[in-house]
């Protein structure tokens, strides 16, 4: 199903909203069916599920660490078992698996705004008659990321070249090698932001009010039906919480 | 033999594809000029001779052994490779420790021999002066020439030089040619793609084009 861009936007926004307001395990594994469902229903790739399995897979020790550490050091709730200084609560355990299935829900729900050109992006913001100049510093933080991303497969592509392999190194030499490699990184990714912004200026950005678009962002019919129910359930969602 | 290619087969994606049962051979003591339109593939095929892309058909040998079943190490120690895009060939801040990362590979320490050696690299392609110039603040034929200077540190492998040429004036372009003189004197050989054809004309000792999905000699 091929969902316009501010319908995927509205999903990601209340489903994360939502994963946020509520602890409840259950809540969260709900929404984590739901991001599966839509993961595999909304302009689904082989290269973005795989790319998701990947990154939990690559996190899974992360998630694991902050579980057990949400787990100990908890101190409120009924305790279960207690030794010397470890304390462990039944709240300290919701608490662990709820964080932990939630960043689950941000790995999964966020690849959906993955992929995406930065060009899509604008012409969202500008649809939602978002002011150009917020619009540009929203797009240009995605844009970054894309940047960002694609000099790191630079490096990784020139250690390659250079027959190194980092994985291998002792963990000093590692960590030396990191530094080294991560500092040009930054800069040369905000060098290129410099460029850009020089190109902007001089192509007058900003100097008038109001800009016109030769492409439009329109919505469909099932876009509206999709973005209204999943708001609608939002509230009533959230409404039934507070009372 | 440097590369045997049989039957090459390639796509991005598994989707259009960039080369069809191409066939051909690259000597180790030849100087090679691939030449091609823009997007023919000639980035390409350098990325698949360097095992940067991995999902063809057919066989490509590399000094008789299966391209596939080799690691980057090995294939590291056997040819050199600067990509098109200055900036894609360095990885430190600046052009100093971007030819001292050459040298050490982070495995050893830096020795007064490195040191040296890198010395009368930066100096040949008159660099030595901003070598601690952060990358950032150096112009595109700079950050081209640090790419150019690890040449000479590699100097025993068989090059791939994927648009190096650009962006360089008269005296750096000699340099370049004197350098690639020097490796044909050696013995060596090398993969050049350059749209600057005629200043290899003295140089090369085969020419290949890529047309119509084939690579052929011309």
């Amino acid at each position: 199903m091929n969902l316009n861009l501010r319908t995927i936007i509205v999903l990601v926004v209340l489903i994360t909203s939502l994963a946020i307001s509520y602890i409840d395990v259950f809540v969260q594994i709900a929404l984590i069916l739901i991001s599966v469902l839509l993961l595999f229903s909304v302009n689904s790739t082989k290269h973005r599920r795989e790319r998701v399995w990947h990154r939990l897979k690559g996190l899974s020790f992360i998630l694991l660490m902050i579980l057990i550490t949400q787990i100990i050091f908890r101190r409120e709730g009924e305790p279960i078992f207690e030794w010397h200084i470890i304390k462990i609560t039944e709240m300290g355990i919701r608490y662990g698996i709820s964080i932990s299935l939630r960043y689950i829900l941000i790995i999964i729900i966020a690849s959906l705004l993955l992929d995406i050109s930065y060009s899509e992006y604008l012409k969202a913001f500008q649809a939602w008659k978002f002011p150009p100049k917020l619009t540009f510093l929203l797009t240009s933080t995605i844009h970054f990321l894309h940047l960002f991303q694609r000099n790191l497969k630079n490096i990784q592509e020139n250690l390659m070249i250079r027959g190194i392999k980092l994985k291998s190194l002792p963990l000093k030499k590692k960590l030396n090698a990191f530094i080294t490699i991560i500092l040009p990184l930054l800069g040369k990714s905000l060098s290129e932001i410099q460029f850009r912004s020089a190109a902007l200026e001089l192509k007058g950005f900003g100097v008038s009010a109001s800009r016109t678009s030769v492409y439009e962002d329109k919505l469909k019919w099932y876009d509206y039906l999709i973005q209204l129910a999943s708001i609608l359930i939002f509230a009533i969602v959230i409404i039934y919480k507070i009372i | 033999m440097m590369f045997s290619i049989k039957n090459l087969s390639f796509a991005y994606n598994h989707k259009d594809l960039i080369f069809k049962n191409c066939t051909f051979q690259l000597e180790s003591n030849q100087i090679v000029l691939l030449k091609g339109e823009n997007g023919s593939g000639k980035t390409t095929l350098c990325r698949i001779l360097t095992g940067l892309e991995k999902g063809f058909t057919g066989t490509l040998q590399l000094e008789s052994n299966n391209l596939q079943e080799l690691s980057n190490i090995q294939i590291a120690d056997m040819i050199f490779c600067l990509q098109q895009g200055s900036l894609r060939n360095i990885i430190a801040s600046t052009p100093e420790d971007d030819l001292a990362i050459w040298q050490h590979k982070f495995q050893q320490d830096d020795s007064d021999e490195f040191k040296s050696t890198r010395e009368k690299a930066l100096k040949y392609f008159r660099i030595n002066k901003i070598k601690q110039k952060p990358l950032w603040e150096l112009s595109n034929g700079q950050i081209k020439r640090i790419g150019l200077s690890a040449m000479l540190l590699n100097k025993n492998k068989y090059f791939i030089l994927d648009e190096q040429t650009s962006g360089l004036d008269k005296k750096l372009l000699d340099l370049l040619i004197a350098v690639l003189k020097n490796h044909k004197k050696k013995n060596l050989g090398a993969l050049i793609i350059s749209h600057k054809n005629k200043i290899f004309d003295n140089l090369v000792d085969k020419t290949l084009q890529i047309k119509d999905k084939q690579v052929f000699e011309k």
